[in-house]
């Protein structure tokens, strides 16, 4: 599954995601973070390889609460405007109709439970990953071999078999993550987009959740990650720093050289 | 019975009833899960302020009150937050008390039979001609199809629709579908039950389908089942005791609510209590 998917990735040189002078927030008169300029191009070695430990298409957002991190992340899902500036996923403006296409690509993994999720609503594991295919399918939400074929593999790499029946308001925090996962991997994306993964999980939880995004990661598909998680930012090649106002790239070793400087 | 049978009011109203008794109760889990209640009683004014229009113009208020309603639903499908917001209680409330004070001073202004006002209030649904009942045979039907055909994409977006549109699926055309077939009921729930207890037919059954904690599809079928029982319940008791339709079937509904919600808890502490299971 994963390889398949891994096929979908990026070309070599074309950006992931590329900003000049952007300007993001929820009002125009008060940008959240301004001017920011940032390409992630996609990696130098081929995409899905399979060699262990490759990690060049991983990115991380990274900064204190509120500086921008998850406001960014809207952006490039087409849920907030741009206020200022470009901004382009996968090499197509976020402004321009065409980025309808662009966002069946892309996979998201929310930070919290939907509401939906956690009230009256009851849907079981395996209706929730198969939404995941809905961008693909359309209005008409009719699934053909493949895309059940899909729904299932993801299920089944997330190691959710014996769960897929359950409904998701029964499963716990780390449960729901790994379905917010394959929902995402149902999707078959070009380029997953984690909102803090495992913030709100234990230690084995947040465990388990790092080794799925380290496979996914190996597996050549680009990752964005948003986190404040060491474990996850080490997994990243290149990060974006959100401080007051801007935002600017470090590479993802100095920067966490740099947080354990200041912890002593 | 037979014989009441026999009359055509009666006949028409036992259809009626069916009718939005089998598609209605989907629109409740609608509101419940997208948390349309103060939008569901602003469009229920609005809808009110339709029916009026209606009356003093001489045309059929049911067929005013749904042109509100829908038109309602389209302009709070346009506010609401392109992708994932919901829309303001505040904006609802003010919508609401508007249309109210305008229905009055209509009422007073214009000569508009207190009779016929009061069935907006109160409904009467053996007042349905054969054309109202048609109405509601054809939007219950629509409803139904509706619901049949885009399940999954209405579940999905019922789920988390921010996370629908950010997976490239188009969840605002179904959010405008979802909300303009909510107002198109409540709109028409004015002459089957009244302006002020619409929610008898939508939000009850919905309500007792969604105690029992079933997965989505099992709870969309229950609801229909609760609201064909609720509203013939409701109106073979107005029947028998000479009770007004409405306020009868509000009563089965109440009554259908609670016993579902005991028999959820009573569900709930069985499977608590150990050792149940194992001796059984």
């Amino acid at each position: 599954m994963s390889a398949g998917a891994a096929d979908k990735a990026p070309c070599d040189g074309q950006s992931i995601l590329s900003a000049k002078m952007l300007s993001i927030g929820y009002r125009r008169a008060q940008p959240v973070v301004r001017d920011i300029c940032v390409d992630f191009p996609a990696a130098l070695r081929k995409a899905g390889t399979g060699e262990k430990g490759q990690r060049d298409n991983v990115f991380g957002f990274v900064g204190p609460n509120g500086a921008g991190k998850t406001t960014l992340l809207k952006t490039c899902l087409g849920l907030l405007s741009p206020l200022g500036g470009e901004l382009r996923l996968l090499g197509v403006d976020t402004r321009k109709a065409c980025f309808a296409e662009t966002r069946k690509k892309l996979a998201y993994i929310p930070q919290n439970r939907p509401e939906g999720s956690s009230g009256q609503l009851r849907i079981s594991v395996r209706e929730a990953v198969s939404f995941g295919r809905l961008g693909k399918c359309g209005l008409t939400g009719r699934f053909n071999r493949a895309d059940r074929e899909a729904v299932e593999a993801a299920i089944l790499y997330c190691g959710l078999g014996t769960l897929a029946d359950k409904a998701v308001q029964d499963l716990s925090g780390g449960q729901f993550q790994r379905v917010a996962i394959a929902r995402a991997m149902a999707a078959e994306p070009a380029l997953y987009l984690f909102d803090e993964p495992g913030s709100y999980l234990d230690e084995e939880g947040q465990a388990a959740m790092q080794n799925l995004i380290r496979s996914l990661a190996e597996s050549g598909i680009p990752l964005i990650i948003v986190s404040h998680d060491r474990a996850l930012i080490a997994l990243c090649d290149t990060v974006l720093l959100f401080e007051k106002g801007t935002a600017r790239l470090l590479d993802a070793g100095a920067f966490l050289s740099k947080m354990a400087e200041r912890d002593i | 019975m037979r014989e009441l049978l026999q009359i055509p009011a009666f006949s028409r109203a036992i259809v009626a009833l069916f009718a939005c008794g089998t598609a209605f109760p989907l629109l409740g889990i609608y509101i419940l899960s997208l948390d349309l209640i103060p939008v569901r009683f602003g469009v229920m004014h609005l809808s009110l302020l339709g029916a009026t229009v209606g009356l003093i113009f001489g045309v059929d208020p049911v067929f005013f009150a749904m042109l509100f309603s829908v038109a309602a639903g389209f302009a709070i499908a346009g506010l609401s937050s392109r992708k994932s917001g919901g829309t303001s209680g505040g904006a609802m409330a003010l919508l609401m008390t508007a249309s109210l004070g305008v229905v009055f001073i209509l009422f007073y202004k214009t000569n508009i039979h207190a009779i016929e006002a009061f069935n907006l209030f109160w409904g009467n649904v053996l007042a349905l001609d054969r054309m109202e009942v048609l109405l509601v045979v054809l939007v219950s039907a629509l409803i139904l199809a509706g619901t049949i055909r885009f399940l999954r994409p209405i579940s999905a977006v019922l789920f988390d629709r921010e996370t629908a549109y950010a997976f490239g699926f188009p969840s605002t055309v179904v959010y405008t579908g979802i909300l303009v077939m909510v107002c198109a009921g409540i709109g028409l729930g004015i002459r089957i039950t009244g302006a002020l207890m619409v929610d008898a037919v939508t939000l009850l059954p919905a309500l007792a389908a969604q105690s029992l904690k079933k997965n989505f599809k099992p709870t969309m079928l229950l609801a229909s089942v609760f609201g064909v029982c609720i509203n013939l319940g409701g109106f073979a008791l107005a029947v028998v005791f000479d009770l007004p339709t409405s306020p009868a079937i509000i009563v089965v509904g109440t009554v259908v609510v609670l016993v579902c919600k005991l028999a959820a808890r009573l569900q709930r502490r069985k499977e608590r209590t150990p050792g149940r299971g194992a001796s059984a």
